[in-house]
């Protein structure tokens, strides 16, 4: 017995520490302040300019990939900067030299940032409610609730991805902000993708969050998700992809860096 | 005599390293430059030698974190890289320094996380972390995070940690760095009470009097080279000879004499 839930014991214990350990929240006010905060703000922000921009007709179209595409902020900020601050830290080496150096160190890293992802849009969308004339019927919140499991899955997938470029990379910071970036622009969120230049869109497609976007917003257009299942199941798709190409990357780089001797970073 | 637990042979480790910011240019840095040793079950062996001589790059390569540029480096018959993972689950290492541990976290919290790393069963896991806090003296303390730590409890957490996994071979760098001579103290009677236990120990310090107290043999490392290698005895009389004196010099005047002597190489 204790063969099978341990396994699954350590797998939350992993993530909750991770996420205490590294993820900079010291207190409520601070997560309040930082981690919802900001991306709140930000999402605000944006909506305004998409539909000064774009017209009034259609905000809700803006508001709802603004708050679907906040998850980018645990992934990038969260999950995307684990392996390099544990490298700073100096517990880097400790768990490259143990042994849960793979799937077993990295998916934990996801556990909280997939919640708090979706906690954060959560709050969003009351937001939403309050101002944007966001109203979702009753019989769609699950299925809402479904696409934006999948979408913070495949964020904080994507996030690993990014961590593990940490590993290597001296200019995390440049990354981390071109990453920003491009979710918010080639996602859908805050720009048509049928308006960007041909040879982006394919880059487009093959980014987290897109899928889901495009999802939500058929949801409160009216559509069901049985519907659309194949960008449902695209998302998670994605999803998987980013975490083997995570953890190939992460095998990679650190069998590199211990040959090049920057494990560390004395 | 026994088998060794490590064996160093020709061992070399060169480091490439960028000089500039625009005109990047590429200089090699030679850390080791073929060294050899061998260290026995139960050995406290030292490594002893003055800043950038090579100690923590041999340690690294020791521990699976660097891999060797040319020769051999072998813990427990197996390749240091290459076979790393025949080897990881059986050592455990320090690196001095208040680093390594999640100053956020308590310190109980710290080695539970360590323990699901090293996948310890749950059932083991609370009695055997109480015992290691109870044995490095931070039972009372557990439930602090780390950051109010002192340097000596830092360390204590840290060697906690090391034993998590009841490792065959310790690896320390440096350990007792920063250290209060009552916590270098502590450190030093848990030193030997791994050694009593049957472990091995492998580390370097700076402090002479600590390495004479606690080393059963010690290598003398000097600019990627070792240049004495010999018991504590053995190291004082090489030195009393050389220097024909009749009075038998402290390790630490050993020391300073044998590093200051010209390479032999
Ligand atoms: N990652 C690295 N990149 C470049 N040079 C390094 C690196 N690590 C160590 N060195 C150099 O290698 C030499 C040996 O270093 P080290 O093994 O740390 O010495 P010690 O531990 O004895 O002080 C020094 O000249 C040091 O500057
Ligand atoms: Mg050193």
């Amino acid at each position: 017995m204790a063969g099978l839930i341990d396994p699954i014991k350590r797998f939350f214990r992993k993530g909750t520490f991770a996420y205490k350990s590294t993820f900079a929240v010291m207190s409520l006010q601070q997560y309040l302040m930082v981690n919802l905060g900001a991306p709140l703000m930000q999402m605000l922000c944006f909506t305004l300019v998409a539909n000064y921009v774009y017209g009034s007709q259609n905000i809700t179209t803006w508001f709802i990939g603004n708050a679907v595409v906040l998850t980018y902020f645990n992934a990038i900020f969260g999950v995307g900067t684990h392996l390099s601050a544990e490298k700073s830290f100096g517990t880097l080496k400790l768990l490259i030299a143990s042994p849960s150096n793979g799937f077993n160190l990295l998916l934990p890293r996801t556990l909280l940032h997939i919640f708090d992802g979706i906690l954060t849009i959560f709050i969003g969308l009351i937001i939403g409610a309050l101002f944007f004339d966001f109203h979702l019927p009753i019989e769609a919140w699950l299925s809402f609730g479904v696409v934006l499991l999948a979408a913070s899955f495949s964020a904080m997938a994507f996030g690993l991805i990014i961590a593990s470029i940490g590993l290597a990379s001296r200019d995390l910071n440049l990354i981390l902000n071109v990453v920003s970036m491009s979710l918010l622009g080639l996602t859908g969120a805050n720009f048509p993708i049928s308006r960007l230049p041909e040879f982006i869109q394919p880059i487009s497609q093959m980014m987290p969050l897109t899928r889901s976007i495009t999802l939500c917003r058929a949801l409160y257009e009216g559509t069901p998700l049985s519907e659309n299942t194949h960008l449902l199941l695209g998302e998670i798709g994605l999803g998987v992809i980013f975490m083997i190409i995570g953890t190939s990357l992460f095998k990679i780089l650190t069998k590199k860096s211990i040959q090049s001797g920057v494990l560390e970073f004395f | 005599m026994k088998n060794p637990i490590i064996t160093v042979q020709s061992l070399k480790r060169t480091y490439l390293t960028h000089i500039g910011l625009l005109n990047k240019e590429k200089k090699l840095v030679e850390a080791l430059k073929g060294i050899d040793f061998e260290v026995y079950p139960g050995e406290i062996f030292g490594l002893l030698g003055p800043n950038g001589a090579g100690k923590t790059t041999t340690i690294k390569i020791l521990t699976t974190l660097l891999a060797p540029s040319s020769g051999q480096a072998k813990v427990f018959g197996f390749k240091a890289f290459g076979e790393e993972k025949k080897i990881r689950p059986r050592i455990n290492f320090i690196f001095g320094g208040e680093r390594s541990l999640y100053w956020r976290l308590s310190g109980l919290d710290n080695l539970k996380y360590f323990a699901d790393i090293y996948k310890i069963p749950r059932k083991k896991q609370t009695e055997l972390i109480d015992d290691l806090l109870k044995e490095v003296g931070l039972y009372d303390v557990r439930k602090r995070k780390v950051e109010t730590y002192s340097k000596g409890m830092k360390q204590k957490l840290q060697i906690a940690r090391a034993l998590l996994n009841d490792p065959e071979i310790i690896f320390l760098d440096e350990p007792s760095i920063g250290l209060d001579p009552v916590a270098a103290r502590t450190l030093k009677n848990m030193i030997r009470a791994l050694s009593e236990k049957g472990k091995t120990v492998l580390l370097t310090t700076h402090y002479m009097q600590e390495a004479e107290e606690l080393c059963h043999r010690i290598a003398v490392i000097n600019h990627g080279q070792i240049i004495a290698l010999d018991t504590v005895e053995g190291l004082k009389n090489r030195v009393k000879n050389e220097q024909n004196s009749s009075q038998m010099p402290n390790l630490e005047d050993a020391y300073i004499h044998l590093i200051s002597e010209p390479n032999i190489a």
